[in-house]
């Protein structure tokens, strides 16, 4: 596979999984390290993944995946709200070797980061830097996307002429619309709010998110066309809001008020009690305690209506008593765990959401904030920082094992060191090989003068210098005699041991020279056995001069490394802590607001349920008066 | 509709509008929420890099260059074998016993690699043995053996215990081979 290719493909991948859970091209690594930081990303554990793909890096073991590994590394910043340093990654790789399209993807996704972070400038600054239309699926939402940013940098019509560019009709662009919708409305042009809500307004609904987004489209058009007094369409839009959806209880009170408006009180009184018949938790069902009764007085049905209204009175301050006795705590710690939800084996990534939030007074006053980009990404930093002080503790422990290691080494080496260097000591002497050099010398000699003698063993050297030794002293002693003496029987003996002496030293030599060449393979054999032994015993020299070569002269350098990650442990936990306090204080004080936004919208809905039954004890009084 | 209704439905309107206006954040929020993010920033970098400093001390005190040998695990993704366990012996002797969960089995079949053990080898000759523990084709159990010697010298070894699949007897295949 080409270079491009490949890098395209890690690309594409890496960014597509950050996104959204993709079936990827498996493609086989080049270096089990980079395939080990897949492993760790292919399981979402993207904080084990960076530190494997930076520890690889660094030790310079990725070579052969080095721009696939940077970009799963850029990918992989941006999934742990690293962007900036992605965006260095990205910049570096991807002006030199992707292609026009993954490079224009890069931007893309790295610009939908930004935005949900709030970086709504540099967010702009990548989509501009998009240089051809990306593909179909990518392009509407590159455009809703940008309108999104220009909607946060107030340029709204700006953002409304974009969307109007817009060809497909996806979630993106209908969020994009009702955001749009709210900014216009917001800035009083209510005409243009209710045609951008209408074009997502019959949308399909082809999921979960969808069917929410286009029900929270319908009851706002619906509200818009009920405060406009135009009750039959805002019937129309109420009645599309799915009846079990999370915003059925919002367009069940408005029909009811809508019905209300076209005097067909039994409708709405058939929408309100379904309301009230639902869970208390929701502020809609509290403000159908509020419309039950005053329908009721509407039918001057007043004693009803009393009823009704103590009813409403008495489930408000059942609320606001739980509301002030959270308030009173004044310690929403509890509250934020339940949001974080971090279990012990969790690793951490953008892609984290707290969809589902946990006890019913959560549920009731927070849903209105909680799926907001910075509340949600405060509480991912902070889950974050709860796991990276899970792991600085959990490093910190470490650090004394290590200093252990480090010490047993230590020792081990000290003791290890002398012994290895006198091994090489004793292993350099070369006699050996010297004397086998010398050997091979005579051997050479011998053989060119087939010199057999020089090839005897002990034994036959001992007989062979005997015989030399007979020979010598048999021919000085007749070399020395009178030739008159040879008639003496003891020099006629020694002739005839002389003769014999001749015999067996021609039967010896005789015996060397036909075992000549068996002598030599077998003397020419030991030489090599001999020749070996030297060479094992060369390669185990070299392999203990290797062995002590790479033993460290000391572990002073890995001390100082570990007291200098010590120290970066002790600061960087005191800027965790601190920063789990702010952002602790940060997501408290906005659940306390939210609290007492609630409270206060109790309050109001107490007040006017009270007013009304004084209305109608007012009311009575006068009739009563009248009547007698 | 009376004077009443209106302000009912105004008191309505009120908290609506709330609550749709919840989604556009407010900038003084946004303005504490960026400082913070900022500095969480700079601390994640600063993590990340503590972290790579202690995996690199611990290899290098835990496993000198010398003698450290790696054993991988690789697997295609469309080999028919549901891994259960991998036991690896190392010169007679079990090193590693590993229990796989669906996630990592998952992980691997992307083309992710695990890197099963790391070990201390002296140079000179050295002899693994593998037993693979699973789900083969139909759901019948598998349990499959192989063995692989392997020279080591002074410079880090690697080796690869690879799942394939087999395409002529369609059965998975377990090699095992030095990572090239």
């Amino acid at each position: 596979m080409p270079w491009s290719h490949s890098f395209t493909l890690a690309l594409t991948l890496v960014i597509l999984v950050c996104i959204t859970p993709v079936k990827a091209d498996v493609e086989r690594v080049n270096s089990p390290f980079y395939g080990e930081a897949l492993f760790d990303f292919n399981q979402q554990n993207y904080f084990s993944s960076i530190v494997q793909l930076e520890k690889e890096i660094s030790l310079g073991r990725l070579a052969d995946d080095a721009a696939e590994a940077e970009a799963l590394l850029g990918s992989l910043y941006l999934s742990f709200g690293l962007h900036r340093h992605a965006q260095t990654i990205f910049e570096s790789l991807l002006e030199t070797h992707a292609d026009e399209k993954s490079r224009n993807l890069a931007w893309f996704y790295l610009a939908k980061i930004q935005y949900q972070r709030g970086y709504y400038e540099l967010a702009a600054a990548h989509l501009e830097k998009i240089n051809s239309t990306l593909p179909v699926q990518y392009e509407d939402e590159r455009m809703t996307l940008m309108a999104l940013i220009l909607l946060q940098l107030k340029d709204n019509q700006a953002a409304i002429d974009l969307l109007n560019q817009v060809i497909g009709d996806g979630k993106n662009v209908n969020y994009a619309r009702f955001n749009l919708a709210i900014a216009t409305l917001n800035a009083g042009d209510t005409s243009m709010a209710i045609s951008l809500l209408s074009k997502s307004a019959e949308a399909e609904k082809p999921d979960a998110e969808s069917a929410a987004l286009i029900d929270r489209i319908n009851y706002s058009l619906g509200y818009q066309y009920l405060e406009q007094e135009q009750f039959e369409t805002a019937q129309l839009y109420f009645n599309r809001v799915g009846f079990h959806g999370p915003f059925s209880n919002q367009a069940l009170l408005g029909l009811g008020w809508a019905a209300f408006g076209l005097n067909n009180y039994g409708a709405a009184m058939a929408a309100w009690r379904e309301l009230a018949g639902r869970d208390t938790s929701d502020t809609n069902v509290l403000e159908a305690y509020l419309a039950l009764p005053y329908l009721s007085y509407k039918v001057k049905s007043y004693s009803n209506s009393v009823d009704e209204y103590r009813q409403a009175i008495e489930i408000y301050e059942d609320e606001l008593a739980q509301i002030n006795q959270l308030l009173n705590k004044n310690d929403f710690s509890e509250l934020v765990m339940a949001l974080v939800d971090l279990d012990a084996n969790d690793e951490i990534g953008w892609r984290w959401q707290n969809d589902v939030l946990e006890g019913p007074l959560l549920n009731r006053y927070m849903l209105r904030f909680v799926s907001s980009h910075e509340f949600q990404e405060s509480l991912k930093n902070y889950r974050d920082l709860l796991f990276i002080d899970r792991n600085l503790k959990k490093w910190s422990r470490s650090i004394d094992v290590y200093a252990d290691i480090i010490d047993v080494k230590t020792a081990a080496y000290a003791e290890f060191r002398p012994q290895a260097e006198k091994r090489l000591k004793e292993l350099s002497d070369n006699r050996y090989a010297e004397a086998t050099k010398l050997m091979k010398n005579r051997l050479s000699e011998i053989e060119e003068d087939e010199n057999a003698l020089a090839l005897l063993n002990k034994k036959e050297q001992e007989q062979y210098n005997r015989l030399r030794s007979i020979d010598y002293r048999l021919s000085y002693n007749l070399d020395e005699l009178d030739d008159k003496l040879s008639h003496l029987k003891v020099v006629q003996r020694a002739n005839e041991l002389l003769k014999q002496h001749a015999r067996l030293d021609g039967l010896f030599r005789w015996d060397v020279m036909i075992s000549y060449k068996q002598r030599l393979w077998d003397v020419k054999k030991n030489l090599k056995q001999l020749e070996a032994e030297n060479k094992i015993t060369e390669a185990l020299r070299l392999d203990i001069e290797k062995i002590i070569q790479a033993l460290p002269k000391s572990f002073d350098g890995h001390s100082q490394r570990l007291s200098l990650v010590e120290d970066r442990l002790k600061t960087v936990g005191v800027q965790v802590s601190d920063l789990l306090g702010q952002y602790n204080a940060y997501l408290q004080s906005q659940i306390r607001d939210e609290l007492l936004a609630a409270k206060k919208e109790i309050e109001i809905y107490r007040s006017q349920a009270m007013l009304s039954v004084a209305h109608i004890y007012d009311l009575n009084l006068k009739l009563n008066r009248a009547s007698q | 509709m009376t004077h009443f209704t209106h302000k009912i439905l105004a008191a309505l309107i009120f908290v609506v509008s709330q609550l749709i206006m919840s989604s556009v954040a407010l900038a003084e929020d946004k303005e504490e929420f960026q400082s913070l993010d900022e500095q969480v920033e700079i601390l994640k970098k600063e993590v990340i890099s503590i972290n790579r400093e202690l995996f690199i001390l611990e290899e290098e005190l835990l496993f000198p260059a010398n003698t450290q040998t790696f054993f991988f695990l690789s697997m295609d993704g469309d080999v028919l074998f549901a891994l259960d366990s991998v036991e690896l012996k190392v010169d007679g002797k079990v090193v590693s016993n590993y229990l796989y969960t669906e996630r990592e089995v998952a992980a691997l079949a992307k083309g992710g690699v695990q890197k099963l053990h790391t070990e201390n080898l002296k140079k000179g000759e050295h002899e693994i043995v593998v037993v693979f523990i699973g789900k083969g084709p139909n759901g019948r159990d598998y349990r499959r053996g192989a063995n692989f010697r392997f020279n080591k010298d002074f410079d880090p070894k690697y080796i690869e215990l690879k799942i394939s699949e087999s395409a002529k007897k369609n059965q998975p295949e377990f090699r095992i081979k030095e990572w090239e």
